[in-house]
């Protein structure tokens, strides 16, 4: 397993490893955030920046189109709050760079090619921020970069390391909904390995679920698209709420017991803080199944990831590393997203807990 | 499959084991082909989503046909297995078909994305079908003559018998293995070229010019073990909507101009068309009858040559002719009959559950009513008296009533029905003189008090009272609107309480109460998770809104004027053709969008040429789940009249509302 030992921060511990990381020696960042309405978008740069040390802070703003009936429109002021915040932030000879990519429901999102390699070669370290991403375009940046990385240590040149962050808070996620579920679930560009292969419709199907809280529609999309033979469901657990696990069964048990014809054979747990849990026990997942359906001929897994951002890195890793294997990650858009509570934002936002995973360069060298 | 719990609950036909799917099967849908040759041509099944296009075609699939001729002898499976064998699916040595399905939802619309040029992507496009279709027929052949599939691609070789250009690094004659290894290689080439992280490199490599496929997979060009292919071949293209919308329009001229000499049918859901062409399918295909219509301007369209392309069928179309309704409502109380068997706990509990249709009480018969509908009795026939001027004269009506020998309810009914006969009559003298005219001097009920007025009765009964009006078997049918997912929905909740109460001791038939309860819920959550699919989801909502307030103001006005109610919207033919052509009136784009958008998700219902008052009418219908929302009845048939004003109001008022 690639990440089989991982580096992940969090809390006070992410503050005192960037603190102590950016001060040590000259580092010149780039920070990759989304421009968005999420209050949690300046969250990460900003607690990066007021680390000091020095070196470029420059921050690469993607800025994404969800159609003209997106639901987000409604927010165009939050939006236009965040990109003022950004550019007030800015320290002193940093740059504060600009894409443009669209997400629109109707068309199917390429940004492998968004960041191009001459975007972060000279860095030291290339910080992607998802808390405000959509989980498709966050998904083929990682992806994208990691296989750029690969391309370019493979002939010794030297590469920035990839940092992933994200501010988990529960109380805004609850807060901010998918609208209007695109129709169907597709396998991620970049992800979609031979999953949708005729030549391999033949082997059995395994579904890998992670769940989180209202994806029901979500979920049928993909159960639809997938047909799998056999499903495994992932509940986060240990989890800060106990229930949390009981309270996710309860939920889906119309779909998982009778339309599925689940048993307590097919639930797997995995720590609802710790992406890299979730990476392990999808691995090991895998090659059980591998192990067993080999006689059979062998089968192909789907992973979706409805849960939160941080679990999702989780299943993205997993996908990434074993894509030749038949492994693809499947997604079910939302054409925008609505908050519910828009004045109490900034209050929740004191809740928000950082959490820093180093995915590849210096520290697995 | 005892350990089925709620066998309604079970997911869409693609999930269900092939035992379950021949269970569940009803052979009634079958009949849509007794009229048309099927055969070595192109035939189009369209319709909404849970309509039964994808069970249609999962039907025709080697899995399928050889556990079907494995069981013809079986109770279950007979009249299944005569009615494929009468149209040409079997033969005596078994199936004569080799069904290659092929879906459409896989990867292809990415092509349309990719940084090249549109030729480009089309060539493309061509490469990833030929393959796929060839990997599929692969295979399809080794399942249908009992062979293992990849392991016995070997004995299969493949001779060219016809004249036909293949790429050039296409080798025939050749073996089923090196055939399934070439198609593998080239569709592993194109998905790499889409799912790369890498930039996209020399496409010109695997690009095709034509879908040679469709050639290739002639079975005369086949032979397994050097013997010749004895079977005809139909490749089912499904789910054609899932392709980009330039993708179905190079494809569908491509498969029409081929005149491939194998059938090929093609499923697509009725979002794929462009809004106009949305009212052309369920339209100008089939009269009021359910008969086919073939029409020039079919061909003038450019969307078939009739010669090689059946008319596509519209399954919603199809079912609501009149002489089919009834043939519906047998196939879905067959597959209703046939999932019940299935649950684990009927046949635990050893209940005499014979039929879904005894769970659900179709009548307020029974001792938990008789009281209540003694008190409405009481209530109704005061009220009659006291308004009326002539209290001797209606009270002989009244008790001419209390003395049929039918139900309390029954006759709650007759009363209510009087009632509003008697609001009708601006005149009461003239409904006393009318009664004058007989000897026994009571009103005769089968004359004065149609069963319209008497549906009207029913609703109004239960909306000032609070009496279930949603229940039985039948009611559950027409909620379907010719939906069978829509009927398994409501079916799956009802049957779910029908089976707890096995468990705490209650019995399994359901009360009408339970049962509109149920169906309410059920309809508010299908419509609740509907919205999530909706585009101008704002807009449509409020549409709804409207319409279905209106349904309901004059539904329930004293005189019931469009009895039972009404629940749909009619429009001239000369306003609906208007509104087809003047494609420059931007309250009418706006208009056709909206009610586009509710045809293609089945939120209304479309009946064409509906003839009233010498004209001819485009009549729109709420779904009937709809209906619940709004109290509106579950018949069809009332209706009102909206011209082209009314239409500029309700877009002002619905887009001023958003």
């Amino acid at each position: 397993m690639r990440w089989d030992d991982y580096f992940l921060k969090s809390g006070d511990k992410f503050d005192n490893f960037w603190s102590s990381y950016l001060k040590a020696d000259e580092r010149n960042i780039l920070v990759i955030l989304g421009l968005g309405f999420d209050p949690r978008m300046t969250y990460g740069y900003t607690k990066l920046i007021g680390y000091g040390g020095k070196g470029l802070r420059n921050c690469l703003m993607i800025e994404f189109d969800e159609g003209e009936h997106s639901p987000s429109y409604k927010h165009q002021n939050l939006i236009i709050k965040n990109r003022r915040r950004m550019e007030n932030i800015m320290p002193v000879g940093s740059e504060l760079l600009n894409k443009f990519i669209i997400i629109n429901p109707n068309v199917s999102i390429n940004a492998l090619d968004l960041i191009k390699i001459e975007d972060v070669v000279s860095y030291d370290d290339i910080i992607i921020d998802i808390s405000a991403l959509p989980r498709s375009l966050y998904f083929q940046l990682i992806g994208s970069l990691l296989s750029k990385m690969e391309a370019l240590s493979s002939v010794e040149k030297a590469c920035p390391n990839i940092h992933v962050i994200v501010s988990e808070n529960a109380t805004l996620d609850s807060n901010i909904i998918d609208e209007q579920p695109v129709e169907d679930a597709t396998y991620l560009r970049g992800f979609a390995s031979d999953l949708d292969s005729e030549a391999t419709a033949h082997l059995q199907k395994i579904w890998i679920a992670i769940l989180g809280e209202n994806q029901e529609n979500q979920l049928k999309k993909i159960f639809d698209k997938v047909n799998p033979s056999e499903t495994c469901i992932l509940l986060p657990f240990p989890s800060s709420r106990p229930r949390r696990a009981d309270d996710l069964l309860l939920f889906y048990r119309q779909f998982l017991f009778d339309g599925l014809m689940l048993d307590s054979n097919n639930f797997i747990y995995a720590g609802e803080r710790n992406p890299f849990q979730v990476y392990r026990m999808i691995h090991r997942t895998i090659r059980h199944y591998q192990k067993t359906l080999k006689p059979i001929g062998g089968c192909r897994f789907t992973i979706s990831a409805s849960s939160s951002k941080l679990l999702s890195i989780g299943a993205m890793l997993s996908a990434y590393e074993l894509k030749s294997e038949g492994v693809g990650l499947i997604h079910v858009g939302a054409q925008g997203y609505t908050i519910r509570d828009e004045d109490r934002l900034e209050e929740h936002l004191t809740e928000t807990e950082l959490f820093s995973l180093w995915l590849s360069g210096e520290c697995y060298e | 499959m005892s350990e089925l719990r709620n066998p309604f609950n079970l997911l869409t036909a693609e999930h269900i084991t092939p035992d379950t799917f021949l269970e569940l099967f009803g052979p009634g849908i079958l009949d849509i082909y007794s009229d048309y040759n099927i055969w070595d041509r192109v035939n189009t099944i369209q319709s909404v989503p849970g309509a039964g296009k994808t069970t249609l075609l999962r039907l025709l699939t080697p899995t399928s046909l050889i556990r079907l001729f494995e069981n013809q002898s079986l109770e279950r499976y007979r009249e299944l297995y005569s009615r494929l064998y009468s149209l040409g699916f079997f033969s005596e040595e078994g199936p004569s078909v080799i069904g290659v399905l092929l879906s459409c939802n896989k990867t292809y619309h990415s092509l349309e994305d990719l940084g090249i040029n549109n030729v480009r992507k089309e060539r493309m496009l061509l490469s990833l079908l030929n393959s796929r279709i060839i990997i599929a027929f692969l295979r399809s052949l080794l399942e249908i003559h009992s062979l293992d599939f990849p392991r016995d691609l070997k004995r299969v070789t493949i001779r060219q018998s016809s004249e036909f250009s293949i790429p050039s690094n296409l080798r025939l004659p050749c073996n089923g293995y090196e055939l399934f290894t070439w198609a593998s290689n080239l569709e592993k080439s194109v998905m790499n070229s889409i799912d790369s992280f890498s930039p996209l490199q020399a496409p010109y490599l695997i690009a095709h010019d034509d879908l040679f496929s469709v050639y290739l997979i002639n079975p005369v060009n086949f032979y397994i073990d050097d013997e010749k292919i004895q079977k005809k071949v139909i490749l089912m293209l499904d789910d054609l909507r899932k392709l980009h919308s330039r993708q179905i329009k190079y494809i569908s001229s491509l498969i029409v101009d081929a005149r491939a000499p194998i059938s090929i049918w093609i499923s697509k859901r009725l979002e794929t068309l462009p809004e106009r062409e949305v009212f052309i399918q369920f339209s100008d295909f089939v009269d009021t009858d359910g008969q086919l219509i073939i029409e020039e301007t079919i061909v003038s369209k450019g969307i078939l040559p009739l010669r090689d392309h059946n008319p596509p069928i519209t399954l919603e179309t199809y079912w609501r002719s009149k002489s089919k309704i009834r043939q519906f409502k047998k196939l879905l109380s067959e597959i209703a009959d046939r999932r019940v068997q299935l649950a684990r706990d009927v046949r635990q509990t050893r209940t005499n559950f014979s039929s879904f249709e005894i769970c659900l009480k179709s009548s307020l018969d029974g001792l938990d009513w008789i009281k209540e509908c003694r008190r409405i009795n009481e209530i109704i026939s005061n009220r009659i008296i006291n308004t009326s001027s002539n209290i001797q004269k209606y009270a002989k009506w009244i008790e001419a009533i209390d003395n049929k020998e039918i139900p309390l309810w029954e006759k709650n009914r007759e009363l209510r029905a009087l009632e509003i006969k008697i609001s009708r009559t601006p005149n009461q003298r003239t409904l006393i003189n009318l009664s004058r005219s007989n000897e026994s001097d009571s009103i005769d009920n089968d004359r004065d008090l149609d069963s319209s007025i008497k549906n009207a009765a029913d609703l109004f009964i239960s909306k000032e009272f609070g009496v279930p009006y949603y229940f039985g078997f039948d009611q559950l049918v027409k909620l379907s609107s010719i939906n069978i997912e829509q009927f398994l929905y409501f079916s799956a909740g009802l049957f779910e309480e029908s089976i707890s109460n096995i468990w705490i001791g209650k019995s399994f038939v359901l009360d009408p109460k339970d049962q509109e309860r149920i169906l309410r819920s059920r309809a508010e959550e299908l419509w609740y998770n509907l919205k999530f699919s909706i585009p101008d989801v704002d807009i449509i909502t409020s549409f709804i809104d409207y319409f279905g307030e209106k349904c309901k103001n004059e539904t329930y006005e004293d005189n019931a004027p469009y009895a039972p109610g009404v629940t749909g919207f009619g429009l001239r033919k000369s306003t609906y053709n208007m509104l087809m052509k003047n494609t420059r009136n931007v309250s009418y784009n706006q208009f056709i969008k909206i009610l586009s958008i509710c045809l293609s998700l089945n939120i209304i219902e479309m009946r064409p040429n509906v003839k009233q008052g010498n004209k001819e009418w485009m009549v729109f219908y709420l779904n009937r789940y709809l209906c619940i929302l709004f109290d509106l009845p579950l018949y069809y048939g009332g209706w009102r009249s909206v011209n082209s004003g009314e239409i500029m109001r309700i877009i002002k008022t619905v887009y001023k509302k958003n």
